[in-house]
């Protein structure tokens, strides 16, 4: 009888036990299916109408639609080479899209200097106090960086937003976006990849493509400062760090670190050759 | 004995009357083309040795003996100068070899490359005006407003020129969209406005700009230039390359600084376009008796000439518009009055007018023109990358052009300009203390940490790890970090650095020697260096008359082992058709080796007989075409041949070996066919009695 009752017992327990599996079980592919509902909603919800808000969001957030000026040090890392390193400053006129980039540093090259005015790139070199015209892929001093990894965000003008997928990036969750230049738009690369962070919308990764659909460069921003601008009247969003990895070269990267940021008014000269031509001096 | 030897193997010869003419037709073939393809490449060789030593390399070159690369002076094939360090000490290593006493001179160099980007017509007229209103402000006596007002004119006509082109849509103007012609025609409009230039004079940074900024972008642009270069002590090398000649300007006083262009590139790659089309043309036309109407290449560039005519016309000096126009209208008989019209009338080319109008360019019009985009004596802005990465600009002076004598116009050779030595030291970028230790101060002043992408992959997605990586970076990073990152990085003090030196030889046939010697010496004074000969220094070139004497050598050599067959294969059937002859002879009492020594004695007199009718005829072609030589077809032959001509002469020694070679091969091919003679036994002449 003991025994009897001993074995009901068992498969009482066994019983229970396979409830409790079965509903585990369920209970995880019933979540499973909800999450995968949930992406798809998300991936449903994430339209082309969304990548263009997300990319309009970033350009506003960096706008600072005044004055701006910060120091900025390069430092380009090439396999088996000695790293070359710069100490310039920027000064940007955003509203009427002006750029001058001043070298400081090594006093080698102190006095060259970038002038962007409309579509034209200028290039000052004090050795012969002549000036060139340089195109946006212009490498900057020598370096992997571009002009525009220095200016304030234009995406939306720049190119089309193509919603890629949702992502993560870390613990980040991230829209992904791709971006194809506007025809007769003169941009560094033709296609970007973005990851915009989910919580903060900021962009955390960039991937750049040549035409052939070539991954060329690969950007990390691990840091952003807010600063507020007077002329906005909001907050400015300005990456403190940009690292840049080498895609064709393997091992070789580029790190800017912007410091001193100030968005303060500038000087109306400043964005002249005359004025370069002095600052050489 | 002998005789019977001999009368057997002849009436051999004479009973197998074809085979023994298809073997020796080859031999006489093979010997030939031995005799006279290696009295050829000979002569090629010694004229490549001579183009090479005598316009670059020297009998020797030494460079780094840490060099990444083998050193090529014409660089390496993709065209960038070979990666080969520099040696950071001249002096030292010009007093170290000197003491040897075979070496004549050192010549210190390094070749790099380097570009010139004056931008368009417009660009190159703002930036003149630009340069004369600020030595004007700063009181310069040489600038008069006459020459401003004179520049302003000529900004002026090109900018009309513009907007006519703009009107008519011309090839020379880019514009993509209706959008960027409205703003085009704006930007002209208020560029050509009489009130633009009333008070041009007090506000010409803003006009120049606006004119820079949005007009000269309407012109297409492709003015840039490209320089290899040679930098090098100047007056040593005009010293030591006799064949070094300066053909238009001056050479480089001494103590100057200065930049001399080969005559080639100047006359190839300077030279305004459609004067360099009108050469070409003459050169096929006079030299090369080609047709205009039946070249399609000719029609070509015919057609590209009045294409382009705006390259030739955006270069007239507004002032000489009247004169050219009515020059042009007499010879023409048109009584058209725009000149771009009428320029377009001459360019119409055709057999019957060109070289009239050719001899009517440059009399009468290309003085009007710009026909150089430099001219002699210009200052130019030269750019180059240098070692350290970035790019480096000096303005150096042109004084002049240059070529070697014998082979002028070879690309190869007028594959380098030449710079002096200090120059290409500036534009060269060595990596000097003072710059490492300010590297280590931006270093140190940007306080940031190199990572990796994994470590970048880590900061977005474990907050410890960022923290720390944070925390380090926030610290400063500490001096010993960053100098311990450039301890690979050599240093040197510029102005005694050099990155290969040209060595001369008071007896260049003693170059083996000297190469031992400086090995030693470089070992013994710790000189850094390593040496090699011409050959090697000149890479891809100095080795083609290897090339060609492999594939010459594989010709004949393949001739040679037919011949060898041919031989065998005709003594084994003369074997199989006297097997009863062959029996008789052994039943007779013959011994073996007089029956091998019928088979040698049969292929050496063939061997013998048909090699001497191919060398002889060798020579007599030798005699009479190679002492008047063979022309050079192109410019590039002239540099191979070291002349317009390739003679050639016969190499004694090398006959000698190329019949002992035809000796050998035919020794081997009798072995087999007497061999098997002599197997033959004397029973075999009996069988076939029976």
């Amino acid at each position: 009888m003991r025994e009897s009752q001993r074995i009901n017992f068992f498969k009482f327990k066994l019983k229970i036990a396979l409830c409790v599996i079965c509903w585990l079980g369920f209970g995880a592919a019933f979540a499973q299916k909800e999450s995968v509902k949930a992406n798809e909603k998300k991936e449903a919800d994430f339209t082309p109408a969304k990548a263009l808000e997300l990319v309009k969001e970033l350009d506003e957030r960096q706008r600072s639609s005044g004055d701006y000026k910060a120091t900025a040090f390069i430092k380009e890392t090439e396999k088996n080479k000695a790293p070359k390193l710069f100490q310039t400053t920027i000064y940007r006129r955003d509203g009427l899209d002006k750029f001058v980039m001043v070298f400081n540093k090594p006093k080698e090259d102190s006095g060259k200097a970038y002038l962007k005015i409309d579509k034209n790139l200028w290039n000052f070199e004090p050795g012969t106090g002549k000036w060139e015209r340089r195109t946006e892929r212009e490498k900057i001093g020598g370096t992997n960086s571009r002009r525009s990894d220095f200016d304030e965000s234009r995406l939306t003008d720049e190119y089309t937003a193509i919603p890629e997928s949702m992502g993560s990036l870390g613990k980040f969750t991230t829209y992904i976006v791709k971006l194809a230049a506007k025809e007769g738009v003169d941009v560094s690369y033709p296609v970007l990849k973005l990851w915009i962070d989910k919580g903060d919308g900021n962009v955390l990764k960039r991937e750049e493509y040549a035409l052939s659909g070539k991954l060329m460069r690969t950007i990390f921003y691990p840091r952003w400062q807010k600063i507020f601008s007077d002329s906005k009247k909001s907050n400015v969003y300005v990456p403190e760090e940009i690292r840049v990895f080498d895609e064709l070269e393997k091992g070789n990267s580029t790190i800017i670190a912007l410091k001193d940021v100030d968005l303060k008014k500038l000087e109306d000269n400043i964005f002249t050759k005359a004025w370069v031509e002095s600052k050489s001096r | 004995m002998n005789w019977i030897l001999f009368k057997l193997a002849f009436r051999n010869i004479f009973l197998h009357k074809m085979k023994t003419l298809i073997v020796g037709s080859i031999l006489i073939f093979g010997s030939f083309l031995a005799v006279m393809g290696n009295s050829i490449v000979d002569a090629i060789a010694s004229g490549m040795k001579n183009s090479i030593t005598q316009s670059v390399t020297g009998d020797l070159q030494i460079y780094s003996e840490k060099a990444k690369e083998a050193l090529s002076v014409f660089g390496n094939i993709d065209g960038s100068p070979s990666d080969v360090g520099y040696v950071p000490n001249f002096d030292k290593v010009k007093t170290a070899l000197l003491k040897h006493s075979n070496i004549r001179s050192i010549i210190p160099m390094g070749g790099n490359f380097a570009l010139m980007n004056p931008g368009n017509f417009i660009d190159i007229q703002v930036e003149k005006l630009r340069t004369l209103y600020k030595k004007k402000a700063l009181k310069d006596p040489q600038v008069s407003s006459l020459e401003i007002e004179s520049a302003k004119q000529q900004l002026l006509f090109l900018l009309n020129d513009l907007n006519e082109g703009v009107k008519q849509n011309r090839a020379e103007v880019i514009l993509d969209t209706q959008s960027e012609l409205e703003s085009a025609q704006r930007d002209l409009q208020i560029a050509l406005a009489p009130s633009f230039w009333e008070d041009f004079d007090d506000n010409f940074e803003s006009k120049l700009e606006l004119i820079g900024n949005k007009v000269a972008p309407l012109v297409f642009d492709d003015s840039m230039l490209y320089f290899n270069y040679l930098g090098t002590d100047l007056e040593a090398f005009k010293n030591n390359f006799p064949q070094f000649e300066i053909v238009k300007g001056q050479f480089i006083p001494e103590g100057e600084r200065g930049f001399l262009i080969h005559d080639y590139v100047y006359e190839t790659m300077v030279k305004n376009r459609i004067a360099r089309r009108m050469d070409e043309i003459k050169k096929a036309v006079v030299e090369d008796q080609q047709k205009i109407s039946e070249s399609k290449e000719l029609q070509e560039l015919i057609k590209a000439n009045k294409e382009q005519i705006a390259e030739l016309y955006l270069t007239l000096d507004y002032s000489h518009k009247p004169v050219l126009t009515q020059k042009l209208k007499t010879y023409l008989n048109k009584e058209e009055e725009d000149l771009r019209l009428l320029l377009d009338h001459f360019f119409e080319i055709q057999e019957e007018n060109f070289l009239s109008r050719y001899d009517f360019f440059y009399k009468e019009m290309a003085p009007y023109f710009q026909l150089y985009k430099i001219s002699i004596g210009d200052v130019i802005p030269l750019t180059a990358m240098t070692k350290v990465g970035n790019s480096s600009a000096i303005n150096v002076k042109v004084w002049g052009t240059f070529h070697f004598k014998s082979f002028e116009n070879s690309p190869l050779a007028g594959s380098f300009s030449l710079i002096d030595l200090n120059s290409f030291r500036d534009l060269y970028g060595f990596l000097t203390e003072s710059r490492r230790k300010q590297n280590q101060e931006i270093a140190s002043e940007m306080g940031v940490l190199d990572l990796s992408k994994d470590d970048l992959e880590a900061i977005f997605g474990d907050d410890k790890k960022a923290e720390e990586l944070s925390e380090a970076q926030q610290a400063q990073v500490s001096q010993e970090k960053i100098a311990e990152n450039y301890t690979d990085a050599p240093v040197v003090e510029k102005n005694e650095a050099f990155i290969n030196a040209a060595l001369f030889l008071k007896d260049s046939s003693q170059m083996e020697d000297s190469i031992a010697a400086i090995q030693e010496i470089n070992k013994q004074e710790n000189l850094g260096i390593k040496v090699v000969d011409w050959r090697s220094a000149s890479g891809m070139v100095g080795q083609m008359t290897i090339a060609l004497r492999i594939i010459l050598f594989g010709f004949v050599l393949i001739l040679f082992m037919i011949a060898a067959l041919m031989i065998m294969n005709s003594l084994l059937m003369a074997t199989m058709e006297r097997q009863q002859e062959i029996g008789t002879m052994r039943a007779i009492g013959a011994p073996k080796g007089f029956l091998y020594k019928i088979y040698l004695i049969e292929t050496a007199v063939t061997s013998i007989l048909f090699s001497f009718i191919g060398t002889v005829l060798a020579l007599a072609v030798i005699y009479t075409v190679g002492r008047d030589g063979i022309p050079a077809q192109g410019d590039v032959a002239k540099f191979f041949f070291s002349g317009p001509r390739l003679h050639f002469y016969p190499q004694w020694g090398q006959i000698l070996v190329v019949f002992i070679i035809i000796l050998f091969i035919s020794f081997i091919a009798t072995q087999y066919p007497a061999w098997r003679a002599m197997k033959i036994s004397p029973l075999r002449a009996m069988q076939n009695r029976d």
